[in-house]
């Protein structure tokens, strides 16, 4: 059995009576010690499936159907004592944003030992201790100083390794990463990605990386999920995906990254035209057919489930042979698309 | 002015400070700071040290010496009772920044207190909260504060009971509102996805961050409570003589008035000296802890 499990997750959000369906029907699978990558646009839904994990999500949102079980205890509605039990302890979480995730107002010891207590039960000097040596792990030079510090007085790279060692004080099992180098400055991105996946290995974590940028995916995970308005439109392991994507979003996402050879020529960076669909207002059949060069009628009717396009590769696509062997140009079919914005969290 | 007095919501107790804060507003936050704290560090030590100041015992009696003018032996001059103004004027300054500063503190904790519940646990709390501050903002403070003390009766306690029940609204939807913002931001989630217990993440993590503001219009508040308690004392319903108090020394002088200003003038000019001071306090405060509002 795997560590996670998720199954036909449901996510709704309820905003003036009406229902808006975030997550539709994700499910996935975790192995301890593995990495999953998830990709898709800002508003896609990604960070909405790690809130449902921890148990964080809004007021307005619940979970309406599907299953989630860690190490066999349901997740999907846990009770006190589950959550008690799993949150920071099991499953740890890194945000966006380092600088507002830590509290503005308590010094990094503060917020370390903290964690450390309600986490461990440890306290006092011990705690101390600890501390020093979670600060250590994340690699951080001079931690006696870093210790007493206040948020604001550290850089984005150093507020990121002293929340990553916050995450950690209770050696989780799984760590949930919500774009963890976003907000940070390039070199140091690549920094913050080495050490997570080092400090995966060390401690013998599983990775859930959330990220719209699939290069920093490629780089520390062994496997890909593609997010697509809610649902998965295509996982398998990551060397598979980038070299044989079989989704027409997919193609699209990897062909919008700039590489130094494509620059130079003209066709070589496509933008996928239009924009995700809100979720006041799906698409009845596949929600990528209103920007998908490859759309037919039997698009348009009923929703496409992920399927096994070859071993371990699933795909959420009717066209997939196609995409396979021709595979798919964008940019020549301008179709006008819906222009308001998805709704979602990440900003 | 009248344009002050036009828009004001309630009574003569609101009046005042907005009048000095209009008058004061040119001066610079760190200027207002500094003056406010010295003139309240003045009345704070002469009230601490009333006992050691004044040259006479406040209360005793002296009929042969009654309404004497100002001069070197009574600096103030004399009431009826031959009393020494001046040591009145200091016992008093005792007796009113411990009931502003206590009266504001419990309407600050209530307030706040209410206000961090209302926000953070949001739902039914929100609601009854919110409720009972619009039934008690729908009642002029100092008519309730009087109903009660009429019925309670006249004392201390009481006195402190009628302060926090009307006053406390204010802070209570200041902090409401910071918690709706901070309820929001990241550094909640990761508390919560840290599997800590709301209350530590209510009072450990959200409150520090939205107190500010709340503590800010506590040292504003304690020129209201300061005028609010002197117009009740004035009225009889405060601490009750021959204890020196500044509006219950006004009420006393109001028949000799023309015969004997200095009895009625120089509590006043203290009440003045006060809330100005507080004022000063107050908005010196508020440009030190909030520089990002300009």
């Amino acid at each position: 059995m795997s560590l996670l499990e998720i199954e036909d997750l449901v996510v709704e959000f309820t905003l003036s009576r009406r229902r808006y369906r975030v997550l539709d029907g994700v499910s996935l699978q975790l192995e301890s010690g593995g990495t999953l990558g998830i990709v898709g646009e800002s508003g896609s839904g990604k960070s909405m499936l790690l809130r449902t994990i921890m148990h964080v999500l809004p007021n307005r949102a619940a979970v309406t159907s599907g299953r989630i079980s860690y190490a066999g205890q349901n997740l999907a509605r846990p009770g006190r004592e589950v959550l008690a039990r799993i949150r920071g302890r099991e499953i740890g979480m890194i945000l966006q944003d380092p600088m507002t995730a830590l509290n503005p107002v308590l010094s990094v010891e503060q917020q370390i030992v903290e964690a450390i207590g309600a986490t461990r039960g440890t306290k006092g000097s011990a705690a101390r201790g600890r501390a020093m040596e979670l600060l250590r792990m994340v690699e951080i030079a001079d931690p006696q100083r870093i210790m007493r510090a206040y948020p604001f007085q550290l850089s984005g790279g150093l507020a990121q390794r002293v929340s990553i060692a916050i995450a950690i004080s209770a050696e989780p099992r799984i760590l949930l990463a919500d774009e963890p180098t976003t907000a940070l400055d390039v070199t140091v991105q690549a920094q913050i990605l080495r050490l997570l996946s080092d400090l995966r290995k060390r401690l013998h974590m599983a990775l859930v990386l959330v990220s719209h940028d699939m290069a920093v995916v490629a780089q520390a995970c062994e496997r890909v999920a593609v997010m697509y308005a809610g649902s998965f439109v295509e996982r398998g392991a990551t060397t598979d995906i980038f070299e044989a994507p079989r989704h027409p979003y997919t193609v699209g996402l990897l062909a919008s990254i700039p590489t130094i050879d494509a620059g130079v020529k003209a066709a070589g960076l496509q933008a996928i035209p239009g924009t995700p669909p809100t979720f006041g207002d799906l698409p009845a059949g596949c929600r990528f057919e209103p920007r998908c060069p490859l759309a037919t009628d039997e698009c348009r009717q009923d929703r496409v489930p992920l399927i096994a396009a070859a071993v371990d590769h699933d795909v959420a696509c009717l066209h997939h042979a196609i995409v396979a062997e021709r595979g798919v140009h964008f940019g020549a079919n301008d179709r006008p698309a819906p222009s308001q914005p998805a709704v979602g969290t990440t900003q | 002015m009248s344009i002050a007095l036009a828009d004001t919501d309630i009574g003569a107790g609101k009046v005042l400070p907005r009048v000095i804060r209009m008058m004061l507003g040119r001066y610079s936050g760190r200027s207002k700071l500094i003056a406010g704290g010295s003139i309240i560090g003045f009345v704070a030590i002469v009230a601490i040290f009333s006992h050691v100041i004044a040259p006479y015992d406040p209360i005793k009696l002296n009929l042969n010496a009654s309404l004497r003018p100002p001069s070197g032996a009574h600096l103030m001059g004399t009431d009826e009772f031959g009393r020494d103004v001046f040591s009145r004027v200091l016992y008093s300054a005792r007796l009113d920044l411990q009931i502003a500063a206590f009266g504001t503190f419990f309407c600050f904790l209530a307030g706040s207190l209410l206000g961090l519940t209302a926000g953070f646990l949001g739902r039914v709390a929100d609601i009854l909260i919110g409720r009972l501050i619009d039934v008690v903002i729908a009642f002029p403070g100092i008519i309730v504060i009087i109903a009660l003390i009429s019925v309670l009766g006249v004392s201390l306690v009481n006195l402190y009971i009628g302060i926090t029940i009307t006053g406390w609204t204010a802070y209570a939807r200041l902090v409401r509102g910071e918690t709706l913002a901070a309820k929001g931001l990241p550094y909640v989630e990761s508390a919560r996805s840290l599997g800590y217990s709301w209350p530590r993440i209510m009072f450990r993590h959200v409150m520090p961050n939205v107190i500010t503001p709340a503590f800010i219009f506590l040292v504003t508040d304690m020129v209201g409570t300061i005028l609010l308690v002197t117009s009740l004392s004035y009225l009889g319903l405060g601490p009750q003589p021959p204890t020196p108090e500044w509006g219950a020394m006004i009420a006393e002088a109001r028949p000799f008035m023309l015969q004997a200003w200095w009895i009625a003038l120089f509590p006043g000019l203290a009440i003045v000296l006060t809330g100005v001071g507080l004022a000063l306090l107050g908005d010196g405060l508020a440009d030190a802890l909030r520089p990002e509002q300009d």
